[in-house]
């Protein structure tokens, strides 16, 4: 159970603001969503809280600990990465083992459980797995860690339906029997829609939301109607998309909702909708 | 049992009245024992975190107990209060919008009776 | 503490395919001189070479091997910190075991009536199991670290520093030559009076001691800078 707490953070590369001020809390027994485009940041933010790059400045801290050179403050963390970083000649049950000697809390008996779960031969060399199968690989790494932070950047790439729909389920017992915090980074947010508890929300380096998902769900609403009323209720509010066919305007407003909100929209003769996740964070990604 | 993740209604919600329907139905009995939260959670892809208020809520009703060290099971006297509970929704959820929409359609208050009735009559005559 | 020792179980392990390979290149060796000699006796071939293939082996090990351990630690909660450490005594392990495997098939070979041409022997003129073993330790650390130190200046340069880098030793021979030249001589017969004093070739006997000693002194100097280097090397895309 470790609390992440990251402060401050910005982040350069060559002239570019990879990251831009980022402060943010990683509660214990959580899973959170880390949702942005390609290229916003999200990797360069796990990479920096794994020690593998530098911030420019802020800090990052775990149980009030700094996590820059500090094995012990890293061994609670275990990062699900998309690079491979397995040695030429490994094959999956060293990678395995050599893991195990990584994370003293790291169970093996769990790990090759979900190997054959998978599908996944631990004979095999590592870089003679697919795409799909190396996600499969680290993924089992992570949920076997032991880890209380356990950071997943694009775990289901290159997984067919069924592996995901396996890796979801897996990943809930884990979460249920052994609470811990949980980021994933990815693009298919509605599969997991569910099963989130927070979403963080990172457009071109800057952090633009990490709020609840009930709040952010009951935010997120669609009004439409005549075109004149519509744009009426959407006066001074927060507008994230607009469509206009003929006289008909859907306006898609991330705001909350008062009373007199309500009471306008039925005035004006607004039907309101709610919004998916997915196009909420598309809407609020883009630019 | 089917979740909805965009509707208005948050999920432990929905969760909540999903099982006090499958208790009311008979499909979970009383005094019999409900899915853990872990299986729910894992069957329905949702958070353990959701499931658990979502059961909680029913427990803070009287309608699930759970018994320590063996799971969750269904109160007697559930199906009861289940009932109950729906009944002063029922006025709330149905007699509002009905109302509502016939008010839209400009249906009479007659006619709406009327078409009440035609609909006892159906039923009575199916049975 | 206890990320340092796994982390050097780790490094020795990847060590450990690539000693394999080393063995058997040196195994054919001995083979061919052997089937030679005995082929053809008096023919005078020799056994030679076992070491240098060893020096340039484990010079390879230094440069090739550190990244991708460097990479596959950072991945594993290891700092930079016990990295450095682990690599530090890992190769001197590898350096130690090598030096005495080394030792130890020069004499086999000798044994079996070959004749050796091997730099030690050549050098310091003894067979002496002890020193043998020591001025290896010496020579294969100071050559595994020179490659470590190659890796990690290209490593944390940008592509145009990677080409001065890649210029330099020639500039460097370069410049030394002309300063060599307008000091009639005298530059480089000091750095040879130097490296002969270095090496243990000063007295009467040569001492491998005193070589062995020095290459470590520049060993440890090079490791110093292995460690400014390595303290802010960010993983790249």
């Amino acid at each position: 159970m470790s609390i992440i707490e990251i402060k401050n953070v910005s982040k350069n590369f060559n002239n570019t603001n990879a990251l831009k001020n980022i402060s943010l809390t990683l509660e214990p027994n959580k899973i959170y969503g880390l949702l942005g485009r390609n290229g916003a940041g999200k990797t360069t933010l796990l990479n920096i809280i794994t020690n593998k790059l530098f911030a420019n400045s802020g800090e990052i801290l775990i149980d009030g600990e700094t996590v820059v050179e500090n094995d012990n403050a890293q061994v609670k963390i275990f990062h699900v990465a998309q690079k491979n970083i397995y040695t030429v000649n490994m094959k999956v049950k060293e990678g395995i083992k050599w893991t195990q000697e990584f994370y003293p809390n790291f169970n093996k008996n769990y790990a090759y459980e979900l190997a054959a779960k998978f599908k996944l031969h631990t004979d095999k060399k590592i870089k003679d797995l697919s795409t799909g199968y190396y996600s499969i690989f680290t993924l089992i790494l992570g949920l076997a860690s032991g880890a209380s932070v356990i950071l997943f950047d694009e775990p289901i790439l290159g997984l067919d339906a069924n592996n995901r729909e396996l890796f979801y389920r897996e990943l809930i017992t884990n979460y249920s029997e052994q609470p811990k915090t949980i980021v994933i980074s990815t693009h298919l947010i509605d599969e997991i829609a569910d099963v989130l508890e927070e979403i963080i929300i990172i457009k071109k380096g800057e952090l633009v939301l990490a709020q609840p998902v009930d709040k952010v769900m009951l935010m997120g609403y669609t009004v439409s109607g005549d075109c004149t009323n519509v744009e009426k209720y959407t006066l001074g509010k927060n507008i994230i998309r607009e469509e206009t066919m003929g006289r008909l305007k859907t306006t898609t407003i991330f705001e909350n909702r008062d009373r007199n909100d309500k009471e306008q929209i039925k005035e004006l003769d607004l039907e309101i909708t709610p919004v998916k996740l997915q196009d909420l964070i598309i809407s609020l990604t883009n630019s | 049992m089917h979740l909805n993740m965009s509707g208005d209604k948050p999920i432990f919600l929905q969760f909540a009245e999903e099982l006090e329907e499958n208790i009311l139905k008979g499909i979970f009995e009383e005094e019999t024992q409900i899915p853990s939260t872990t299986e729910v959670a894992v069957k329905f892809k949702i958070n353990p975190a959701t499931a658990n208020r979502g059961v909680n809520l029913l427990v803070d009703e009287d309608i699930i107990y759970k018994k320590r060290g063996i799971g969750m099971f269904v109160k007697i006297g559930a199906r009861e209060k289940i009932t109950a509970k729906r009944k002063n929704a029922f006025y709330e959820n149905y007699i509002l919008s009905l109302v509502e929409e016939a008010k839209n359609l400009n249906i009479t208050q007659g006619e709406i009776i009327a078409m009440i009735e035609r609909c006892c009559q159906n039923e009575h005559n199916r049975d | 503490m206890n990320n340092i020792l796994t982390a050097t179980k780790y490094q020795l392990w990847t060590f450990k395919y690539q000693s394999l390979l080393c063995l058997s290149i040196i195994a054919v060796n001995i083979l061919i001189s052997v089937t030679v000699t005995y082929l053809f006796p008096g023919s005078g071939i020799s056994a030679g070479s076992s070491d240098l293939v060893t020096f340039i082996w484990i010079f390879f090990v230094g440069l090739l091997a550190s990244t991708p351990s460097f990479k596959f630690m950072l991945g594993n909660a290891v700092s930079r910190k016990s990295i450095f450490w682990a690599n530090i005594f890992s190769m001197a392990i590898l350096s130690v075991a090598w030096a005495v495997t080394i030792t130890l098939v020069l004499s086999f070979i000798s044994k079996l009536g070959i004749k050796i041409l091997a730099l030690y022997p050549l050098l310091y003129k003894n067979s002496n199991f002890v020193s043998s073993v020591v001025w290896f330790i010496g020579v294969f650390y100071l050559l595994i670290v020179i490659g470590w130190l190659i890796n990690m200046a290209y490593y944390r340069s940008s592509k145009r520093m990677a080409y001065a880098i890649s210029f330099a030793p020639f500039i460097l021979s370069g410049l030394l030559t002309i300063i060599n030249q307008s000091t009639h001589g005298k530059l480089f017969e000091s750095i040879i009076g130097f490296l002969v004093t270095a090496l243990g070739f000063s007295g009467t006997i040569p001492n491998p001691y005193i070589g062995s000693f020095s290459m470590l002194l520049f060993a440890g100097i090079i490791c110093a800078f292995n460690y400014l280097l390595i303290r802010k090397a960010q993983i790249k895309d």
